[in-house]
């Protein structure tokens, strides 16, 4: 039995370093990031893994602009404090040259994960459904669609509201992009909430708040929500 | 537009951040259907608390290695009438294998007062190689055959086949994984003994596995499966073994997934050979998360072993009904009533179980 012990604490410790704050399931990670990571940025040499929560960065002081910004409250499914985002940071060699980052999202059938890669000033590069339950989920995945939001950045995102479902600026890029869906447009929704969520997370975390200017002016000129 | 940026924000990212460790406490009662009673079944299957350790190390070119540990304590307040029941349920002379209950092993077992025990259930490191193509992890983790490498039922009241065709879900050992363009792939070299409490090999046991399937990405996904090794199967997934020798066990088997709608569709089919008898496994499950209320998803599950496909009455086939209900990202309730329809010593038996399942701080 003491060996037994005396095994189970080297192993314990040969696993490595200290125990960090505690964390909850983690949000939404990429099932495959080595194949993603070379599909995305052909490029690159190689990528670090991080795991953030809004509960370790901000707590709930941050949980509510985050919520403020994306003009709805967040649902206990999927969006608690303590949920780790997973960011996938891109590296050629040893330079920074994009990001990966998912959200998970409460869809029509269930979960979806929508899985985003910006550049270095959020913008987006690439956009695509890890997973989603739509009967109709090859159109929500087919490129015609998901390659119309490259370019968007948080800035367009802001003029959208999920509670209304609605832009309110028909000149922003974002109002040109359709539901590709026939049934209803409860997923597609569901996908531009998520995006827009994902977006404020990464400039959160990552991004150093570079979009909140234009938040605060888009705020000022009442448009949003 | 925003003013420009330095293009390093990303070095603001905590090194702990790169790890993160949660607690686990699992309580799970059985109960008997007994006439019109219901028995409280003298089985702890998964009484424990635990924790789990999941690390990312990383330098400056990137990740270079996964490890993740992952324990539990359970509490088996009924062990020893767990061996009794695994003795009776085991009838091994049936089935005429060239083996014998390890009588020592168990005497030892039933005369053990308290204890405090332990599980290893994950404890590997995965070293990423070839830029994800050709990965080595060494350490236990599951077997690469089936279903079980894809889903998590570590928590989960509903199990896949993994105990009938390997004889455990993890194993000690080294394996070769990797995602190529088309298709994920793991070949593994194990010691064929389970090996929760310690490693080792018995009897000159040892594993080979390996499976190849679709990405998990996608919605319809399929694998591949072999296995060929001399295992010593272990008590209803326990670190504990009947057996003095090991068994000789061939597999083949196919797996599939499909996500339609909010339905997930799970089918694994084995066949292969324990010793000299032909044996064929099968396994189709339903989960159903209801769309309005996403917290509540019902289970439906079909298992059947069959032990010897010469031998009539040879199966163990069991259907199982669930539900589970999502409290808060850490709290799982689930129940389940499970109607085995042919027991190894004949008759039915039908078991009412339930779960509290807590996974955080």
């Amino acid at each position: 039995m003491r060996k037994g012990i005396g095994f189970l604490v080297i192993l314990i410790i040969l696993m490595g370093g200290f125990v960090c704050p505690a964390l909850a399931a983690v949000g939404c990670t990429l099932r495959d990031p080595d194949r993603d990571v070379r599909r995305l940025f052909p490029q690159s040499t190689g990528y670090k893994t991080t795991f953030i929560a809004i509960k370790e960065r901000g707590g709930e002081k941050l949980l509510k602009r985050i919520e403020e910004k994306l003009g709805e409250g967040f649902e206990p499914i999927y969006e608690t404090i303590d949920v780790p985002y997973a960011f996938y940071t891109i590296l050629k060699q040893k330079e920074i040259i994009g990001y990966i980052h998912g959200v998970n999202q409460k869809g029509e059938f269930g979960g979806l994960q929508l899985i985003l890669a910006t550049d270095l000033a959020g913008k987006i590069l690439s956009f695509y459904c890890q997973r989603i339950t739509n009967p109709e989920s090859k159109k929500y995945r087919d490129p015609k669609f998901t390659d119309q939001f490259k370019g968007l950045t948080l800035a367009d995102f802001y003029f959208y509201d999920p509670q209304k479902g609605n832009i309110s600026d028909t000149t922003n890029p974002l109002s040109r992009i359709k539901n590709p869906g026939q049934r209803n447009d409860t997923d597609f929704k569901a996908i531009l909430r998520g995006l827009k969520k994902n977006l404020i997370i990464f400039d959160e975390f990552i991004g150093g708040n570079r979009y909140d200017e234009v938040y605060e002016r888009i705020k000022a000129h009442g448009k949003h929500h | 537009m925003p003013r420009s940026w330095a293009t390093d924000e990303g070095k603001k990212v905590k090194s702990h951040e790169s790890s993160f460790f949660y607690k686990e406490v699992v309580f799970s009662p059985e109960y008997l259907f007994d006439g019109d009673n219901l028995r409280f079944r003298e089985i702890d299957p998964a009484n424990s608390v635990g924790f789990e350790y999941f690390r990312i190390f990383s330098g400056e070119y990137g990740d270079w290695v996964t490890t993740d540990l992952q324990v539990r304590f359970p509490i088996m307040i009924h062990r020893k009438k767990l061996f009794r029941n695994a003795s009776a349920n085991f009838n091994l002379t049936n089935f005429n294998l060239n083996t014998d209950v390890d009588r020592n092993k168990m005497d030892d077992t039933l005369t053990t007062e308290w204890r405090v025990m332990y599980e290893i259930h994950n404890a590997y490191a995965n070293f990423k190689l070839n830029d994800g193509r050709s990965n080595i992890k060494i350490g236990h983790f599951d077997v690469p055959f089936g279903l079980e490498p894809l889903i998590d039922t570590h928590p989960t009241l509903l199990q896949t086949q993994a105990s009938k065709n390997i004889g455990f879900k993890r194993d000690w050992g080294f394996s070769v994984n990797g995602a190529l363009p088309s298709f994920d792939y793991e070949v593994a070299a194990t010691l064929g003994t389970g090996g929760m409490e310690k490693i080792s090999r018995e009897d000159g046991s040892y594993l080979l596995s390996g499976r190849i399937g679709t990405p998990s990405s996608e919605n319809f996904q399929y694998g591949f499966s072999l296995l060929y090794g001399r295992v010593f199967p272990s008590v209803f997934g326990t670190g504990d073994y009947l057996f003095e020798e090991a068994l000789l066990r061939k597999r083949v088997g196919l797996d599939s997934q499909y996500l339609y709608r909010p339905y997930l569709f799970k089918v694994e089919i084995a066949y292969g050979k324990d010793e000299d008898r032909h044996v064929l496994s099968s396994l189709f499950e339903v989960d159903y998360t209801v769309p309005k209320y996403q917290k509540w998803q019902l289970e439906a599950q079909i298992k059947s072993f069959i032990n010897d496909l010469e031998k009539g009455g040879s199966d163990d086939t069991t259907m199982t009904l669930g539900v589970s209900y999502k409290m808060t990202n850490e709290v799982t309730l689930r129940a389940n009533y499970i109607h085995d329809f042919n027991l190894r010593l004949g008759g039915e038996e039908d078991i009412l179980g339930f779960q509290l399942y807590y996974y955080g701080q």
